[in-house]
C-alpha cells in the first residue's frame, strides 16, 4: 500500500486514527499501551497488504532481535558471552539483508568474473527491508554498546520496527531518538495540525510535482540515447534531479506527517540539498537519516577522521561503497556510491582551500552539476547506459546543442520546471511571512486544503504512482 | 540455554527454512514472466518484433520493471506496427490492479491517437486483451491476441 493510494488516504489512515486515538484507559501508561498495540496491529496490516508473505521474515527479525537485546543487555559480567550474541545478532541481520537484495546481485557477479553459469533465482526484494534491517541494527549495536538499555516488552520494539508510515522508505529512526516516545508520547492539536500539514507538503510533492516532472524524464529516458541532443539529455537529467528530490523527500515528508499524527517526532530527512555549494553541503542535507546511520555505525567505529589521512580517506571509500551498495545491488549504485566517497576526498583534501576562493554562484553550479552526473548512475538501467547518457550531455554523440525536440520539451514544461527549481531550492520558503498570525493560518489552511483536492483529482485520474525509493 | 537463547536459535532455524522455501519453492507456485512469455508466444508469433528490456517499458507504457518480480516485453521498432506482449509477474497483487488501470489508460491513449489515423491499428488496438490472472498481467496487442490470452490464463492458471 502507498501513502498516495485512494485505499490508504480513505480508508486506512483514517480507521487507523480512530483507532488509535479512541480513549479506553484513564491510565496514561495503559492508554500508550493500548496506542502501541492499535499501532503495530495496523503496521502489520499496511505491510501485509503488499507482501503478505515477507511479514514473516520481519516478525521473525522482530522476535529474533528482541530476544538478542534482552541477552546482549543481561551479560554484563561476561563480555565474551555479550560478544558473541551481539556478533549473532549482526550475522543474522546482515544475512537476511544479503539473501534477499544481493543474492542474485553476487551471482551474476560471480558468473561473469569466472564466466561460470550458476543459476541465478528471481527472489523479490521484501518492500523496506534496507530500512528495517537498519533500524534493527541501530538498535542492536546500541544496545550492545550500552548506549539505550534492552526493550523489555516486546509491542513497543514491534511497533518500532514496523510502524508504518516509515516502514517502506524511512526516515530511518533510530532506536535512541524514540525510545522515550515508545512509552510516553503526546497528540496535542497543534501538533496533529502539524501532521496533516506535513503530510500534505509531502503528497502534493510527490502527486503534483514528481509524477509530473517524471512523466517529462520517462519520456526522454526512452529515446534513443545516441540520437539525443546536449540539451534535451539535459533537461531529462533536471527533471529526474527534481522528480527524485520531490518523489523521497515527499515520502518522508508524509512519513513525518503521519508520525506527528501518533505523537511521534521523526528526525528531518532533507534540508533542501539542492542549494548546497558542495558535494558535503549537498549530503548534509540529503537522506540525512542514511548519512547519520553510516556515520554512527560505520565511518566512526572505523575510526573516523582520528587516525591519520591515509585511514580516513580508506574509511570514507568504505563508508561510501556501502552506501552505494546499500541503494542497489548493482553496480552503477557501487560506481555513483564510490564516485561521491571520491568527491567527497578530494573536497576536503585537495580542493578545500581553492574552494573556499570560489564565488558562492560558482560553487553551487558546480555542485548542482556534479549531483546531476551523479544521478545518471543512479538512473541508469546499468553502467554502459550511464556512459552512453553522460555522452549524449557532454555532446560526445555530436547531435548538436539543442534540437526541435528540446526546443518543444522546454516550452511545454518551462513554468513547471522554473516552479519546481524554485521549491527544491528553497526560494518560496524564504519569502518573507506576512506578519498577521490569524491571515497566515487561514491563509495556509486554505493553501494545504486545495493541494489536497489537486493531489486527489490527480490520484483519480492516475492510479499507478509507485515512489522510487520503494525499491530500495 | 536460556529461554530468550532458545527463542533466538528457534529463530535462526525458521529463517532457514524461510529461506530454503523462498529459494527453492518459489518456481513450483509461480511461475516466472520468462516462463508465461514461452507459452504465449508459442501460440501468438513474434515475426517482426522484438523483445526490449526496461527502457522502452518506461517509455512506450511509463512502468518500471523494477517494480515487478520478472517481465518480458515485446514491441517493434516500427512506430506504425502497434503489436506489443507484455507479460508481468508481479511483486505485490494488490499493485497489479493499479498496474492493469494505467496500461488500460495508455491503451485508451494510443488508441485514440490511432483512431481516424490508421484503420489497421486502430482494429488491432480494438481487440486488444489486458487481463489479471493468478497474479501475473499480460497485455496483448496482436492479429491473435485472444490465441495468447488463452495460452496466458491455461500457463498461469495450470
Amino acid at each position: 500500500m502507498v501513502f498516495s493510494s485512494a485505499t490508504f488516504l480513505f480508508l486506512f489512515l483514517p480507521f487507523t486514527l480512530v483507532l488509535y486515538h479512541l480513549k479506553l484507559f484513564r491510565n496514561k501508561e495503559r492508554e500508550t499501551g493500548k496506542k502501541n498495540l492499535v499501532l503495530l496491529i495496523m503496521s502489520l496490516i499496511f505491510y501485509a497488504w503488499g507482501e503478505p508473505v515477507y511479514i514473516i521474515l520481519m516478525l521473525l527479525s522482530i522476535v529474533y532481535n528482541y530476544n538478542a537485546a534482552i541477552d546482549i543487555d543481561s551479560y554484563i559480567g561476561s563480555p565474551k558471552k555479550k560478544k558473541l550474541v551481539f556478533i549473532c545478532a549482526l550475522i543474522f541481520n546482515l544475512s537476511v539483508l544479503g539473501f534477499f537484495k544481493y543474492y542474485g546481485f553476487l551471482t551474476e557477479s560471480i558468473n561473469s568474473i569466472f564466466s561460470l553459469s550458476l543459476p541465478v533465482r528471481e527472489i523479490p526484494l521484501p518492500v523496506g527491508i534496507s530500512f528495517y534491517t537498519f533500524q534493527v541494527l541501530s538498535y542492536i549495536i546500541d544496545v550492545y554498546r550500552g548506549d539505550v538499555k534492552a526493550q523489555k516488552s516486546i509491542i513497543p520494539f514491534a511497533t518500532y520496527i514496523s510502524m508504518f508510515p516509515q516502514l517502506i522508505a524511512g526516515p530511518i529512526v533510530q532506536y535512541y531518538d524514540v525510545e522515550k516516545q515508545l512509552t510516553d508520547r503526546e497528540v496535542t492539536a497543534e501538533k496533529f495540525a502539524a501532521g496533516i500539514m506535513f503530510f500534505i507538503k509531502g503528497l502534493g510533492k510527490k502527486v503534483i510535482f514528481a509524477n509530473t516532472v517524471g512523466a517529462v524524464c520517462t519520456e526522454i529516458f526512452g529515446m534513443e540515447t545516441a540520437s539525443l541532443s546536449v540539451l534535451t539529455s539535459w533537461i531529462g537529467i533536471i527533471c529526474y534531479t527534481l522528480q527524485i528530490y520531490f518523489d523521497f523527500s515527499g515520502y518522508s515528508d508524509m512519513a513525518i506527517g503521519l508520525g506527528k499524527m501518533l505523537g511521534f517526532d521523526f528526525i528531518q530527512n532533507f534540508n533542501f540539498p539542492y542549494k548546497a555549494t558542495s558535494i558535503t553541503d549537498f549530503w548534509r542535507r540529503w537522506h540525512i537519516s542514511l548519512s547519520s546511520w553510516f556515520r554512527d555505525y560505520v565511518y566512526i567505529p572505523l575510526g573516523g577522521n582520528r587516525r591519520g589521512t591515509a585511514r580516513n580517506i580508506f574509511n570514507l571509500l568504505v563508508v561510501w561503497s556501502l552506501t552505494g551498495l546499500w541503494h542497489g545491488a548493482a553496480w552503477n549504485f557501487i560506481v555513483w556510491g564510490i564516485f561521491y566517497g571520491v568527491l567527497l576526498i578530494a573536497e576536503k583534501y585537495i580542493f578545500a582551500r581553492v574552494l573556499e576562493r570560489v564565488p558562492v554562484f560558482i560553487r553551487y553550479i558546480m555542485t548542482m552539476v556534479t549531483v546531476m552526473v551523479g544521478w545518471v548512475f543512479f538512473s541508469a538501467e546499468n553502467l554502459s547506459s550511464a556512459v552512453n547518457y553522460l555522452k549524449s550531455m557532454f555532446g560526445l554523440y555530436g547531435n548538436g546543442f539543442a534540437d526541435s525536440t528540446a526546443e518543444y520539451l522546454l516550452s511545454e514544461n518551462f513554468f513547471s520546471l522554473a516552479v519546481m527549481i524554485l521549491c527544491a531550492t528553497g526560494v518560496f520558503a524564504a519569502l518573507p511571512r506576512i506578519k498577521n498570525f490569524r491571515f497566515n493560518i487561514a491563509l495556509m489552511s486554505a493553501g494545504y486544503i486545495v493541494i489536497f483536492i489537486i493531489c486527489i483529482i490527480y490520484l483519480i485520474s492516475e492510479t499507478y504512482n509507485p515512489f522510487l525509493y520503494f525499491r530500495f | 540455554m536460556s529461554r530468550s537463547g532458545a527463542v533466538q536459535l528457534i529463530c535462526v532455524f525458521l529463517l532457514i527454512a524461510f529461506i530454503g522455501v523462498s529459494f527453492f519453492g518459489r518456481e513450483d507456485t509461480d511461475k516466472a514472466a520468462a516462463e508465461i512469455a514461452e507459452a504465449v508466444t508459442a501460440q501468438v508469433s513474434t515475426e517482426g518484433l522484438q523483445e526490449f528490456g526496461s527502457e522502452r517499458l518506461f517509455s512506450q507504457l511509463g512502468l518500471s520493471g523494477e517494480d515487478f518480480d520478472s517481465f518480458v516485453y515485446y514491441g517493434s521498432e516500427d512506430i506504425m506496427d502497434v503489436r506489443e506482449i507484455l507479460i508481468i509477474r508481479g511483486r505485490e497483487d494488490s499493485d497489479l490492479d493499479a498496474v492493469k488501470a494505467h496500461i488500460g489508460k495508455k491503451a485508451e491513449e494510443k488508441y485514440s491517437t490511432y483512431k481516424d489515423y490508421d484503420p489497421v491499428a486502430s482494429a488491432l488496438l480494438e481487440k486488444r486483451v489486458l487481463e489479471v490472472s493468478s497474479g501475473a498481467i499480460i497485455y496483448i496487442v496482436h492479429d491473435d491476441a485472444a490465441s495468447g490470452r488463452e495460452a496466458f490464463l491455461r500457463c498461469v492458471e495450470d
